[in-house]
């Protein structure tokens, strides 16, 4: 009989940045069971729209996460818009979805490097880092910030980006990925990589369903769901298809994140050709009451927004489902049957963001 | 485009035909949420399958007691446990209790009206 065995993994890991902590419990050096425990930065931010001003509220909002933080203060002003019912200005949209692809892709250059640091590539995880500052640098020029952006309102958005910016951020683009070219030959095609990444971690479409997978986890296990296609922000006027892969293994996840790049990359080149003039925001009178629930695919996934209000400038109660929360699940399945070796890599393929999970 | 959904009341003792009708639909459990009424709760099932959204409300009395639908959705349980933990909901059954301990906090059921405010 194999030797049962438990080893604590976590919270503090060298491969992993994120605060979790799973007991896998072991049959000599196979996973049999893995028990999460998270909490160590529970924030308590849902509690705090209770005693900030709905507008404000959007800032603390943005706090969630400092990798997603544009989108959680957009999934908050949309779910407030609609509780309005605000029509907000096409331009406002259009910068919106700007900034949301131009999130994507530094969140998901972010998990390359951080997967090629993984499994020990450290000169591929400077160059997908160092391609990353370059999106931030954008960010900065349009919006004075790098982690935190500030640019959401409830009735549209505080800042504006000028035609020469744009044209300047697509030729910035354009060199991205060019660059993004030659990173995506190794991380697809170099042997190494493939060796660590091929036939492990194995979730079926069934599995990816059942479980609750979301986001780049779950496309890469064949199913085609990519929440932009609902049409909030823009995108209903952008046409992109969705990138999915029949793999269902952590090579599938690279390989969607990576194929998400260029298509963001598009969808921005897109959306410039597109966006109309105009203003960007319009006054929202009064205090909300109602409910709503907004759906927004972050970086990692659809993530869902639900405010509740009552006539006064205090929310009732304002919720994040973060895509982390919901691929938790999914992660502790991929992990049973698992080499203890392959744990570290297994974790970081669904691309976890603790502090988004734990609010 | 503002996407169109669906909210239904629910009687509690409805929630779990709903989610092994939800389950044979083959519809994603897309998340689990509490609310603070005067008299209790009001808890939040939201289901997709693919892209139509229909959320489930049951309204909760406060020592009214629920039970879970990990064994119909397994990742329910993560849900249950946080609305346990944060809102005191009384769920019964769920198949990886942590027994108030998911969070590493020392509030009981802080996120209730009547938590004790910290200074």
């Amino acid at each position: 009989m194999a030797n049962r065995s438990v080893v604590p993994f976590g919270p503090q890991h060298p491969v992993l940045p994120e605060p979790i902590h799973l007991d896998l419990v072991l049959e000599d050096e196979k996973i049999v069971e893995a028990i999460p425990k998270i909490g160590y930065v529970h924030r308590g931010l849902e509690k705090l729209v209770e005693k900030r001003d709905f507008n404000d509220f959007v800032y603390i909002a943005e706090r969630t996460c400092g990798i997603c933080s544009f989108m959680h203060g957009m999934g908050y002003v949309e779910a407030m818009e609609r509780i309005f019912d605000a029509e907000i200005p096409p331009r406002a949209k259009y910068l919106r979805t700007i900034w949301c692809e131009m999130s994507r892709i530094h969140s998901h250059l972010l998990w390359l490097g951080l997967l090629a640091d993984g499994f020990g590539f450290e000169a591929l995880f400077y160059q997908c880092w160092r391609m990353r500052e370059k999106v931030l640098d954008m960010f900065e020029e349009a919006t004075g910030g790098r982690v935190i952006f500030s640019v959401n309102k409830i009735g549209g958005v505080l800042k504006d980006m000028p035609k020469e910016m744009l044209a300047k951020f697509v030729h910035n683009f354009n060199e991205i990925e060019k660059e993004l070219k030659d990173l995506t030959e190794v991380f697809l095609t170099d042997y190494s990589v493939e060796s660590r990444l091929r036939g492990v971690g194995i979730l079926t479409r069934d599995d990816a369903i059942r479980l609750g997978a979301a986001g780049p986890m779950m496309r890469a296990s064949g199913i085609s769901i990519d929440t932009r296609s609902i049409g909030y922000a823009a995108y209903e006027d952008i046409d992109f298809d969705i990138v999915t892969s029949n793999d269902c293994d952590s090579y599938a996840r690279c390989e969607v994140r990576i194929k998400e790049i260029f298509q963001s990359i598009e969808i921005i080149r897109q959306a410039v050709e597109k966006i109309p003039g105009g203003e960007i925001s319009i006054d929202i009178k009064g205090n909300p009451k109602g409910e709503a629930f907004t759906r927004v695919e972050q970086p990692r996934g659809e993530a869902i927004y639900y405010c509740r209000a009552n006539g006064t400038k205090f929310l009732e109660r304002f919720r994040i489902r973060t895509p982390t929360f919901a691929n938790l699940t999914p992660m502790l399945y991929t992990l049973k049957g698992a080499e203890l070796a392959d744990v570290p890599l297994l974790i970081l393929t669904i691309d976890p963001c603790i502090s988004c999970t734990e609010r | 485009m503002r996407e169109d959904y669906v909210l239904v009341d629910l009687a509690p003792d409805m929630l779990t035909l709903k989610a092994v009708k939800a389950k044979n639909n083959n519809a994603r459990l897309v998340q689990i949420c509490a609310v603070n009424t005067p008299d209790g709760y009001d808890l939040l099932y939201s289901f997709a399958v693919d892209y139509h959204f229909v959320n489930y409300r049951i309204p909760v009395k406060k020592g009214d007691q629920i039970v879970s639908i990990s064994d119909i959705y397994p990742p329910a349980s993560l849900y249950e446990n946080e609305m346990r933990e944060l809102f005191g909901v009384d769920i019964q059954f769920i198949k990886l209790n942590y027994n108030d301990r998911l969070y590493t906090i020392d509030e009981t059921t802080p996120f209730r009206p009547e938590a004790k405010e910290e200074k």
